[in-house]
């Protein structure tokens, strides 16, 4: 049992290839560490440097009490599950699981009892003999688990290790790698890009970008807190629309100006966000979480732009109504100019963003409950939680706390 | 940096035999026998490089060996191109059989059936012609099987469409399969170029008169004439090899991609 | 329209691989020297063929060249593979260093070993150096196979060496990096992971080294001038049938030791597909 600390690791590649800048991250005794960021952001490079498999360009890598810059794989105690498992496809299972207790010389009556424990758990026992050519998909995936979990490492470190499954059985499989990771209660380095598995896995989810790590934090605080534009559209789905905005004075306290329309701010929101107030009269970046736009009402029906305290109403036109069977996802465009989010530079504090038109112009989405009747082309009044708005800087794209 | 240490060791070892045979050739004849070998001559003589073409039709190996190897070439490039493709895309009675009959063939050497086939190139009247040293080699077990490899690699849809839109099936074939297998096409030419380049045993058997012979068999009949002069064979052996060298390094890729293809299927 | 195309093929194969290796069998029950009339002998050649001391000298150098041969040249390019399949520089270079005898020719490279076993050449001068007395390799008929050995592994390993990099490639990195993380040193990574899983191209190796010393010929015309010696010390399967047609005008004796010959790399042949069955899935 230990703990991980990473401070300020970097690698280069020989290419100039800048994979990691600066790392600072600390994963508890048995906590659940997810790292997720899209492709390329150097999730992989991270865990493999934790590994010992790749050496860092800088920083240092504490691993319980010992820094293990130079120690070698085989002695930092650190079991590593591959994103297509790298199972030993010439050795039977049971000789995969075991295969790290036999070379650590553990008496042999010792590894099989323990091998035949760790199979119990995963479910394995009835295919021990076979060869990994002989086995499902999902059945690697345990054999690659089992070869980690029997070792009793002091860190566990798991590279995407479901995306290769289909996916159903990567939702059964998300819940069993946390329960087998609970019971173990092992410091673990998870590294996806799926951020639904980011958000239902992890402890804390570290969102690392190009690199940068943007903000390391409990799934709830991602998502009710984002640091940053790039956090708030990585995480939630579909995600979040984000919209240039002016904030301004209205009837009764703070409300911004989306093109034509007005949403006045949640008088919460005002409180909490002390900061919103010295952005007065400037442009910002608004973020409306799809699911904060719960209801429906004809545009002709009422006077739905009006505010109440915590309840505003958008109006837009409907371009297309998605089913989800549950509730509909509803693209609809807005008189208002849309938010992307770029690609991002080296400094964390920038988040490159782009306002604009080009077809997406104006685009955004709501998850509405099935019982609205709604249907493309109608205009309508959606509600707005007014409470749960989000604010960005619009030049540095940090939000406003 | 132990790894680094044995492996250029080892190249040196490569790299030594040509090294002397380089070093040799520019010696004349007194100094080459001198003992303990001396790697660097005292002073360059390159006079071996000229009289060994007068001393021997080496220009008429070279043209012979040139004839052959690109007769061989050819012949494998249209022969194992046509018969792989056949064996890969195209429908027809005994296509089994015939690919059975192919990998059967794929691994008897050309030495095991010496005997037999000199008595047929005798009977065909094939002794003392090119077309002796080009017909025995003119097709490969193994160019068939590469290239019915690649043409399986190909997508099936491609050549679907091209029927569609009505060509043939030579058509396809030509126009369309063809240039899109162009880098086995390569390393084919190699291999056949290379097989018939370095031949010893073909010409040997089929070239009984000095002004059919190839460079190797030259050299090696001038050996046994001349097996004192080392510095003139050491010249002709650099001559021989540097072509060679050349090809080699400007296609090692594609020696390799044979290797890798046809070695391990 | 596919018989057409594939017909050339299939009739120049025939014409020189199997057929003649049927012709073989045919002849090697006829008495013939080429220039007289074909006479019906029966099992006859075979009988003078295993009764001939010259045809078991013949059988036990090729042999023992295989034996030593085969082994040896597997070690080294499996050796020279797995140090260049590292991370190291100057790899290519390397490669091709050890690549290049491979495809140069026969004949020039017997004759430059000729000049370099010479009784004052290069590897005496060297011994000599050393202060080992070096023989006269070539003329001494103890020493004349075995430099022919050495010479045929230096020419071949650097072949072999490219299929096993071919080989070594297919077993992906992570198998490597997931040994090691699981304790592994260098030493286990090669012999527990590396060497089995690279058992398919060891076997393909193995077999077509046999099958390509079982034929050996132009290194033992060359350096023995064609005649074997020194005391039929260099004497190889191949050899002895080309002097039954060119030396001694009796085919039929040529032919039995073809069709001995034959079927044994027949034999050969068919084991590696079954050796060679189920390749290695990932
Ligand atoms: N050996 C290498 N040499 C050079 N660049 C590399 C090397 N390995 C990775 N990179 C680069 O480093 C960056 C980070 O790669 P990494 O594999 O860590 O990404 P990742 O976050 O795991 O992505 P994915 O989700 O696609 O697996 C990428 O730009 C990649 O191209
Ligand atoms: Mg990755």
């Amino acid at each position: 049992m230990a703990t991980i600390e990473l401070e300020e690791l970097c690698k280069n590649f020989s290419d100039g290839t800048k994979a990691l800048s600066n790392l600072n991250l600390t994963v508890a005794d048995g906590e659940f560490m997810v790292l997720v960021g899209p492709s390329g952001c150097g999730k992989t490079t991270t865990l493999r440097m934790v590994a010992g498999l790749e050496e860092p360009s800088g920083g240092t890598i504490t691993i319980g009490e010992r820094v293990v810059n130079d120690l070698s794989p085989r002695d930092r105690d650190v079991a590593m599950v591959f994103q297509n498992y790298a199972l030993y496809p010439h050795m039977t299972v049971a000789k995969n699981i075991g295969f790290a207790l036999r070379m650590r010389k553990v008496p042999k009556d010792v590894i099989d009892s323990k091998v035949e424990d760790a199979a119990r758990v995963l479910g394995l026992s009835a295919v021990l003999n076979r060869k990994p050519g002989q086995l499902s998909g999902g059945q690697r995936q345990r054999v690659a688990m089992g070869r980690a979990i029997v070792r009793e490492p002091a860190v566990f470190l798991m590279d995407e290790p479901l995306s290769s499954l289909d996916a159903k059985l990567r939702v059964q499989m998300r819940a069993e790698v946390t329960r087998i990771q609970r019971h173990l209660g092992v410091a673990t380095l998870y590294v996806t890009h799926d951020q639904i598995e980011a958000m239902t896995m992890g402890d804390r989810v570290a969102v690392l970008k190009d690199g940068i790590l943007h903000q390391c934090d409990t799934p709830d605080m991602l998502y009710d807190r984002p640091a940053n534009l790039f956090v708030a559209s990585f995480i939630g789905s579909p995600t979040m629309n984000l919209y240039e905005g002016r904030l301004v004075e209205g009837d009764d306290g703070l409300a911004v100006a989306l093109g034509e329309q007005r949403l006045s701010v949640g008088r919460d929101t005002a409180e909490r966000r002390q900061s919103l107030a010295a952005y007065r009269d400037r442009a910002i970046v608004v973020g409306i979480r799809p699911e904060t736009l719960y209801g429906v009402q004809a545009a002709g029906l009422g006077p739905g732009g009006r505010a109440e305290e915590g309840n505003g109403a958008l109006k837009v036109k409907v371009e297309l109504v998605e089913s989800l069977g549950s509730e509909f996802i509803v693209h609809f465009r807005i008189g208002a100019k849309t938010v992307e989010v770029e690609a991002a530079g080296t400094d964390p504090e920038l988040t490159e963003v782009t306002v604009g038109g080009g077809a997406r112009g104006g685009h955004g989405e709501a998850r509405v409950g099935r019982d609205h009747e709604i249907k493309a082309g109608d205009e309508v009044w959606l509600s707005v939680d007014t409470n749960r708005l989000y604010f960005f800087d619009l030049a540095t794209g940090v939000a406003i706390a | 940096m132990l790894y680094l240490l044995v492996l250029f060791c080892g190249a040196l070892v490569m790299f030594i035999p040509f090294a002397w045979s380089l070093s040799t050739s520019l010696k004349p004849l007194s100094q080459s026998l001198a003992y303990p070998p001396v790697w660097i001559p005292r002073v360059f003589d390159w006079s071996n490089y000229v009289k060994i073409w007068q001393i021997v039709p080496l220009a008429r190996w070279f043209l012979n060996s040139g004839i052959a190897a690109t007769g061989v070439t050819l012949c494998n490039l249209v022969f194992d191109s046509m018969a792989g493709y056949a064996l890969a895309r195209l429908q027809f009675r005994g296509k089994q059989f015939l690919f059975i009959g192919v990998l059967a063939m794929l691994m008897v050497p050309f030495q095991a059936v010496m005997l037999p086939v000199y008595i047929l190139l005798r009977y065909l009247g094939l002794l003392d012609n090119y077309f002796g040293l080009i017909i025995p080699l003119a097709v490969q077990a193994v160019g068939v099987f590469l290239m019915r490899q690649a043409f399986l690699n190909l997508p099936a849809d491609l050549e679907s469409a091209a029927r569609i839109d009505g060509a043939g099936s030579f058509r396809t074939f030509w126009q369309l399969s063809v240039p899109l297998v162009a880098p086995s096409l390569l390393t084919l030419g190699l291999i056949s170029f290379m097989l018939s380049w370095n031949n010893f045993l073909l010409p040997l058997l089929v070239a009984n008169r000095e002004h059919l012979w190839t460079v190797p068999l030259g050299i090696v009949m001038f050996q046994q004439e001349y097996f004192v002069n080392w510095p003139y064979l050491m010249a002709a052996a650099v001559m021989t090899t540097i072509p060679v060298a050349v090809i080699f390094l400007i296609f090692q890729k594609w020696f390799v991609r044979g290797i890798a293809t046809t070695g391990m299927n | 329209m596919g018989i057409a195309m594939s017909l050339p093929a299939m009739i120049v194969l025939f014409l020189f691989t199997l057929g003649p290796a049927i012709y073989a069998f045919f002849l090697s029950f006829f008495s013939w020297s080429l220039l007289n009339k074909m006479q019906y002998v029966g099992l006859s050649n075979f009988g003078f063929i295993f009764t001939s001391p010259l045809f078991w000298t013949a059988v036990f150098n090729t042999a023992s060249f295989a034996l030593v041969v085969v082994p040896t040249q597997t070690l080294v390019a499996l050796g020279i593979a797995v140090l260049l399949n590292q991370n190291l520089p100057a790899r290519g270079f390397l490669r091709l260093a050890f690549f290049f005898p491979a495809v140069s020719s026969s004949a020039v490279i017997s004759i430059i070993f000729m000049w370099i076993y010479n009784k004052f050449g290069l590897l005496n001068g060297a011994l000599g150096v050393l202060g080992i007395p070096g023989p006269n390799w070539l003329a001494n008929p103890f020493f004349a196979l075995k430099a022919i050995m050495m010479m045929n592994i230096w020419t071949t390993s650097g072949y072999f060496m490219v299929v096993f990099l071919a080989g070594l490639q297919a077993i992906p990195q992570e198998i490597h990096d997931a040994a090691w993380v699981d304790g592994a040193g260098s030493w286990y990574r090669f012999t527990r992971i590396t060497v089995p899983l690279l058992k398919p191209t060891t076997f393909f190796v193995a077999i077509m080294g046999v099958i390509g010393t079982m034929q050996m010929f132009d290194q033992a015309f060359i350096i023995s001038g064609g005649t074997g010696g020194p005391l039929n010390s260099t004497t190889t399967l191949v050899l002895l049938i080309y002097q039954y047609i060119f030396s001694y005008g009796q085919v039929g004796y040529g032919a039995a030791v073809t069709v001995i010959l034959f079927v044994f790399t027949m034999a050969v042949t068919l084991g590696v597909n079954k050796w060679l069955g189920k390749p290695i899935e990932y």
